[in-house]
């Protein structure tokens, strides 16, 4: 296991050494001039030549890369132009309020999804089981900017319960609307998944048989079937979490919500280059970070596959 | 051989139905509303009423004719940029399918190297790089959301390359061009189509995402709006006029709905 998880780590390198180089051309093809950007329109050609050299901006293509590269292994992501601040300070401020909401949307979702999956499958057929499906297909529909304007107008506009947007401390009536906005896509698809590899499991001739040996029905769903669904139920939880650690750009964005993706917003309309390269490898990385704890979920959960 | 369309049922029909009307209303929208979706009025932001059904927004533009003609716009990018995303997953697909040995070793990384970064945050590059425009968006959705496309051919290509028709195929000698045009691309269109329809409904709803962030531009008074951007601008006045992001958002949930019933439905009926 742990030779397998090195191996892993190796490829992951390569693959995130792939995408700077993607997110790296991406901003060279920027127009415009970087070191005009920093130092304004009227900055003397002197100065503009040492930031230039600073920002090793007169050398080669590869060579910059390779600066930027060593750079952020060094945990240097070059300092913002509109804040004024080293890129990863800023980054280490605000991931804290997009980990809060990425953790408590996905707690929402996973539970939610989890309970509603599972009695949709043990209502298989029935209304209830139709009316679970119905909204979960109406969720799915739903991008998460209509879902973050429908809460706002019900529970700040029309029952004047929440605030409409903002973050404060750790109160958590700030929290709510974005987590729900958030979860509502993920819990739509946790609801379908659950549903349908639950179905499948309980048609399994185990269960029956644990059904036949007289088991009680709880203890046949929740210990053998459930069992059996955590793993592609958390392959999906794991999938969107690793998104919104990523910034999630637009529940941010409409709630003021100080995290990632807002600051990938303010970034692109200060035209702030390194902080934007700075928030999408920041992004990539959590995002490879995650996916490789989804590689290695099968093996916590099952103790067969120990041995393979 | 069977026609399109005869093996549907009902409800999959009904979903066809419904975005066909969204379509046609989007393409013909004085059938329904007597204003122009641009003629501007100084008395802003009226509510519903006998006049305007839907209201007005803030310029005082009438809400129905524009949230009826914003649907050209969704549809337009949805459907292109996903026959872009295909076109070109389809392209690098073959491609890293045919190569063999370090080639597709390279072409694989590249593909991986894809799908690790966030294709949101890819398309919001995309986006500084080009310029704020509808056109870059079609090209921000069709590049950030090749690479699954470009895996799932790939898969596949390399599981039907062993097949006997393709070795018969190699034995009469034809060349690699002939056997991907003649041989694989036929048996891998139909495992396309499934493909397309989930994917257009994904692709408008990226559409609208990309539009109300801004990335469609701020819109001259004469451009054709897309919901997402009639969204952004009534957002700002969501408390004073909610009246006019409803319809839109409405519209767009509407139709997203369409194209993923009739997408689910065409991959469970593969399946059954």
């Amino acid at each position: 296991m742990i030779k397998t998880l090195f191996q892993k780590l190796a490829v992951l390198f390569l693959i995130f050494l792939g995408a700077v180089l993607i997110v790296h051309t991406l901003i060279y093809l920027i127009p415009g001039d970087p070191a005009v950007m920093i130092a304004g329109e009227y900055a003397s050609r002197e100065d503009l030549q040492r930031i230039r050299s600073e920002l090793s901006l007169d050398q080669s293509f590869w060579t910059r890369y390779a600066v930027y590269t060593r750079n952020i292994l060094l945990l240097d992501f070059g300092n913002s132009i509109y804040y004024g601040k080293p890129v990863f300070s800023i980054l280490c401020d605000r991931f804290p309020a997009t980990l809060l909401i990425a953790l408590l949307s996905m707690l929402i979702a996973g539970a939610g999804g989890i309970i509603l999956g599972i009695s949709s499958a043990l209502f298989q057929g029935t209304w209830k089981d139709g009316l679970i499906l119905g909204i979960s297909s109406l969720f799915i529909s739903t991008p998460v900017f209509v879902s973050c304007f429908i809460l706002a107008l019900v529970f700040s506009y029309g029952l004047g319960l929440l605030p409409p947007s903002g973050k404060m401390g750790l109160n958590p009536a700030y929290m709510i609307m974005p987590a729900l906005a958030l979860a509502s896509r993920s819990l739509a698809l946790i609801i379908r998944v659950t549903r349908n590899e639950m179905i499948d499991v309980l048609n399994k001739n185990y269960i029956r048989t644990a059904r036949a040996l007289g088991f009680p029905e709880r203890r046949v769903v929740f210990l053998f079937g459930l069992k059996n669904v955590i793993v592609p139920v958390m392959t999906i939880i794991l999938l969107d979490f690793g998104a919104y650690l990523g910034g999630a750009v637009v529940t941010e964005t409409v709630f003021s919500w100080p995290g990632i993706g807002r600051l990938m917003i303010i970034a692109l309309q200060k035209r702030d280059v390194p902080l934007v390269q700075g928030v999408i490898i920041f992004g990539t990385l959590l995002f490879i970070l995650v996916g490789l704890a989804i590689d290695m979920l099968p093996r916590l959960f099952s103790r067969g596959s120990r041995h393979a | 051989m069977r026609r399109f369309g005869n093996n549907l049922d009902f409800t999959t029909r009904a979903y066809l139905a419904l975005a066909g009307l969204i379509v046609v209303l989007s393409l013909f929208p004085e059938t329904i509303s007597s204003y122009s979706p641009f003629s501007l009025s100084t008395r802003g932001a009226l509510p519903p009423g006998a006049d305007h059904w839907l209201g007005t927004d803030y310029l005082g533009r009438d809400i129905l004719s524009r949230t009826l003609i914003g649907g050209r716009i969704s549809v337009l990018i949805g459907v292109i940029s996903r026959i872009g995303s295909i076109a070109i997953g389809l392209a690098i697909g073959l491609i890293t399918g045919l190569s063999r040995g370090p080639i597709q070793r390279l072409l694989n990384g590249i593909i991986e190297v894809f799908l690790s970064i966030p294709s949101l945050l890819l398309a919001l590059a995309l986006a500084m790089v080009l310029g704020e425009s509808y056109e870059t968006i079609v090209i921000a959705i069709a590049v950030g959301t090749c690479a699954p496309v470009a895996r799932f051919v790939a898969v596949k290509i390399i599981v039907m390359k062993d097949e006997d028709f393709i070795i018969s195929a190699r034995a009469i000698g034809a060349n690699p061009v002939r056997i991907s045009l003649f041989h694989l691309l036929p048996s891998l269109l139909p495992l396309l189509i499934p493909l397309l329809t989930t994917g257009i409904a994904a692709s408008i709803m990226m559409e609208s995402t990309l539009s109300f962030l801004g990335l469609a531009g701020s819109a001259s008074l004469n451009t054709t709006p897309s919901w997402g951007l009639m969204i952004q601008e009534g957002s700002k006045f969501i408390f004073d006029a909610p009246w006019i992001i409803i319809p839109p958002s409405v519209m767009l949930m509407l139709l997203i709905l369409c194209f993923n019933q009739v997408g689910d439905r065409m991959v469970t009926e593969k399946k059954g």
